[in-house]
């Protein structure tokens, strides 16, 4: 893959032809184009004309009332390869539900993933026709596993709102309308803005595999289908499959796909060049396209395609096919971590509302540690060891950043649900350990632990090991296990689960039969901000007690093995070491005061080698989820500017604002660092300067630091920023792929970076 | 939770007016909460008010194609027709949320 691959040519045709203009010379070497699009014309011929359906108001199920939580179907490998069909769809008997104290529910037409196995005939389980917004079907793999995902995007784009890229206006837009007037409330920018919605494509969460090609290729659009897949196209794909079991890996370029496929989609997105409306026109039958030339899809892939690139523009179908490395020195420097990663749909400028419909689902990557695992909690036959995968959403339709009144607690922010429902109870029995493999797939908010509520109380019973209560302990984070000395400490430890974290737990029921609240605070950091507490899940404990009962794993014996590829990076490894800033620098959302930039690489790192990173954030109510692909990174040093240690100038460790060499933690472990890959960078803290009310009357050494208000009663802040380190190797797979904050309008809108891993080799000729 | 509500445009006659809304009226529309327009028929239309025919969206809507989000800001009944073919008319009755209870 390669720039020109890059994301977000989708854009567009803002209102203005100088904005054309100005694309235009923007793009100048890569014909990239762009945009455009509501081509529903082709459309029709494929989906049913049915009048579309908006909300119908419908009773809300009582959160307490106590729904089971709902177990997603999964695909699972069998025999080295995962082989699925997953298929985009969408359905109108979806349950939307609200929080706060005047719930409206309404069943709505919502976008998800549905599929079933290729390796197994049969239908897709029914419960993805059912009204629950469920996720995803989960995928379980193992380490080493390849992955083949034939995926389809059939979404009616009749019932959503210019969700294909559009000829007539890029950016979705909200207008607010009061009098005779209207005024669009979005300053953004394409490609910074919301849109697109409709087009999507698939990001394999958590995997360590190429970013290119048929891999976990986040810079593809794939468009919804103009039809069914003819049987040539189906044929064209298995023969696709055929050769990527016998090769193994990834095909390197687009011309090593069957030509039948390449001629498909050559066809295709021709045909959507010459269908597609432009600014409320659609072209005459048998032509000539309305679009302008500079907007149509097929020069650019055709571009790509002569110059060794990877096609950006795909039309209904993409075949995924990658490989999950096991670790083995002679080929590969990591392997694939073994745990619970997930999917989602990672389509730049819609994300978010892609991932708020629901456009998520888990992906377990078993391996030695679910052997070790499992040998340990079946070693007594008396012992009923289970697994819940839970997948926390944030269901919406609209992401409105301008609603009146909006942020936590209002009726803006949906509340977080797990698989599709509000506080589902799982049923334990008394004794029982569970474990527990927990992702937040919220498009926005946070779930920080506040504990078990025996229900009715007002104080958690977690936090006493002998407290009769639902305990925990933490096994691994983002998929990557623990190592046993960080096992240890971690019952009922305080997790923060934020946008795109997951944890493993193992979940231990008391002796006696009762009903606990696993509350949590959901919001977008941790103090001083809005945020409400929600019942995230209930546990029920009934039943007959196991005996004997189910104990934490305490001896490191009996703890999963660590695999090697997973120790410490050590200090000296470290070659560059780079900084970066998180910002909302309202409008902006920036990383290092920039947007993205679909036409430059922000960091460019070598193949093989190991950095360190400081990863900062300006923001003191924002804790941005920083997450990067392909690679996971492990936290060496952490700081958190508003920790009660941090505010207290009694405290050694006080953070004083005229001082900033006191800026940073005075605890960071010295080894057994723990792996994430993604990992809410500490908000800010904001201190008023006693001392000076004019800028240039600060103390010199943080006056970079500060700022002043104007007028009479003019005060100086001084931002501390809260920060923390980073160590990752970027080995094994050259290629773009992205860093990005995991709240997903802010990635939406621009806190992004296109990064590339450059190849360690020279083709050096000396004439 | 803001809701996103979908008026249909439909081809019903062969007369003018050509095209209908449905639903009309909109009813229970809540500030925050999101309107679109799917155009089912095969011509453009172009919802607007009085004197303005892009106070919900810039452009028409083209044929078979949907429309961007009107998001109302005041709690009142708009009443909108197609600027395109002045006799297709609609109302969208917008409502203010309940308030919350007392704590």
């Amino acid at each position: 893959m390669t720039m020109s691959q890059a994301v977000n040519v989708d854009s567009t045709q803002r209102n203005e032809r100088g904005c054309r203009k100005e694309f235009r010379a923007h793009m100048k070497n890569r014909i990239s184009a762009l945009l455009a699009t509501c081509w529903l014309l082709l459309l029709l011929a494929f989906v049913p004309r049915a009048d579309a359906q908006g909300p119908q108001i419908v009773n809300c199920p009582n959160p307490l009332a106590g729904q089971p939580l709902l177990t997603v179907p999964e695909i699972k490998s069998e025999n080295g390869r995962l082989k699925a069909l997953l298929v985009l769809g969408d359905n109108d008997k979806r349950i939307m539900w609200d929080s706060g104290s005047t719930p409206r529910c309404a069943t709505q037409f919502m976008r998800f993933f549905h599929g079933r196995s290729l390796l197994k005939p049969g239908p897709e389980d029914p419960l993805f026709s059912k009204s629950d917004p469920i996720p995803g079907p989960t995928l379980r793999a193992r380490v080493g596993d390849l992955i083949e995902v034939q995926f389809e995007n059939l979404i009616n784009t009749q019932h959503f709102i210019n969700s294909l890229d559009r000829g007539d206006g890029g950016c979705d837009i909200t207008f607010a309308g009061s009098g005779k007037k209207s005024t669009n409330l979005s300053a953004d920018k394409m490609p910074n803005c919301l849109h697109g919605s409709s087009t999507v494509n698939v990001h394999f969460h958590g995997t360590h595999t190429t970013p290119n090609t048929t891999g976990d290729n986040v810079l593809l659009f794939i468009r919804p289908a103009q039809a069914p897949l003819p049987a040539d196209g189906q044929k064209a794909i298995n023969d696709f499959f055929t050769a990527c079991e016998k090769t193994g890996i990834s095909p390197s370029y687009w011309t090593d796909m069957p030509s039948p496929w390449q001629a498909l989609q050559k066809q295709w997105v021709t045909n959507y060049d010459n269908s597609a409306p432009y600014k409320g026109q659609s072209p005459p039958k048998g032509g000539p396209p309305v679009l302008p030339k500079d907007m149509q899809l097929s020069p650019v892939n055709q571009t790509e395609i002569a110059n060794r690139m990877w096609p950006q523009y795909h039309i209904g179908y993409f075949p995924y096919c990658f490989r999950v490395p096991t670790y083995d020195p002679a080929k590969v420097k990591m392997g694939q971590s073994p745990g619970t990663h997930w999917y989602h749909a990672h389509k730049h400028g819609s994300t978010a509302l892609n991932v708020a419909n629901g456009m998520t689902g888990a992906f377990i990557i078993e391996g030695k540690y679910d052997d070790d695992l499992n040998k340990f909690y079946k070693s007594n036959p008396n012992w009923k060891f289970q697994e819940q995968v839970l997948v926390i959403q944030q269901l919406t339709t609209v992401l409105n950043l301008t609603v009146p009144g909006g942020g936590p607690g209002s009726r803006s922010v949906p509340p977080l649900s797990v698989n599709g429902r509000r506080s589902p109870v799982i049923t334990m029995q008394p004794n029982q350990v569970q474990l527990w493999r927990l992702i937040n797939g919220a498009e926005r908010d946070a779930a920080l632990f506040q504990g078990f509520f025996a229900r009715g109380s007002a104080t958690a019973c977690t936090g006493t090991p002998t407290a009769t209560c639902v305990h925990w302990k933490q096994t691994a984070q983002d998929g990557v296990q623990f190592k046993y000395s960080n096992y240890v400490g971690t019952e009922d430890s305080q997790i923060n689960v934020a946008p795109a974290n997951r944890a493993d737990l193992l979940v231990q029921a008391p002796s006696t039969e009762g009903t606990y609240d696993l509350k949590v605070q959901a919001g977008l950091c941790r103090q001083n901000c809005a945020s409400q507490t929600e019942t995230l899940l209930t546990v029920v404990v009934k039943g007959s007690a196991i005996s004997p009962a189910m104990p934490f794993i305490s001896n490191e014996s009996d703890f999963p093995t660590f695999p090697a590829f997973l120790a410490d990076i050590p200090a000296g490894d470290v070659v560059v070491r780079r900084d970066l800033v998180f910002h909302d620098n309202a409008p902006l959302l920036e990383i290092n005061g920039k947007q993205f930039n679909d036409h430059v690489i922000n960091q460019a790192m070598l193949l093989n080698s190991t950095e360190e990173w400081k990863v900062s954030n300006l923001d003191a109510t924002k804790e941005h989820p920083f997450h990067i692909h392909v690679n996971p990174f492990q936290i060496t040093e952490v700081f958190q500017p508003q920790s009660a240690d941090a505010k207290d100038p009694k405290n050694p460790c006080y953070a004083d604002p005229t001082k900033p060499e006191t800026w940073k933690p005075c605890h960071s472990p010295e080894k057994d660092f723990i792996w994430w890959d993604a990992f809410a960078i500490p908000a800010s803290r904001e201190d008023k300067l006693s001392s000076c009310t004019k800028l240039s009357d600060c103390p010199a050494n943080i006056q970079k630091y500060t700022s002043c208000t104007q007028g009479d009663n003019a005060v100086c802040t001084v931002t501390i920023p809260g920060y923390y380190k980073m160590r990752s190797r970027f080995v094994d797979y050259p290629g773009q792929f992205v860093l990005h904050c995991h709240i997903l309008t802010h990635e939406d809108r621009g806190m992004m970076e296109l990064i590339e891993v450059v190849p360690d080799t020279t083709i050096y000729a000396h004439h | 939770m803001p809701f996103q509500w979908l008026i249909n445009i439909n081809p019903n006659a062969t007369k003018p007016p050509r095209a209908k809304f449905n639903p009309n009226p909109l009813p229970q529309v809540q500030l925050g909460d999101n309107i679109v327009w799917a155009n089912n028929d095969s011509v453009p239309h172009w919802p607007g008010v009085e004197g303005n025919p892009a106070f919900f969206i810039p452009n028409q809507i083209a044929p078979n194609s949907s429309s961007s989000a009107f998001a109302p800001t005041d709690a009142e009944d708009i009443n909108y027709f197609c600027s395109l073919h002045p006799d297709e008319k609609g109302t969208i009755q917008v409502i203010a949320p309940p308030p919350p209870p007392p704590k």
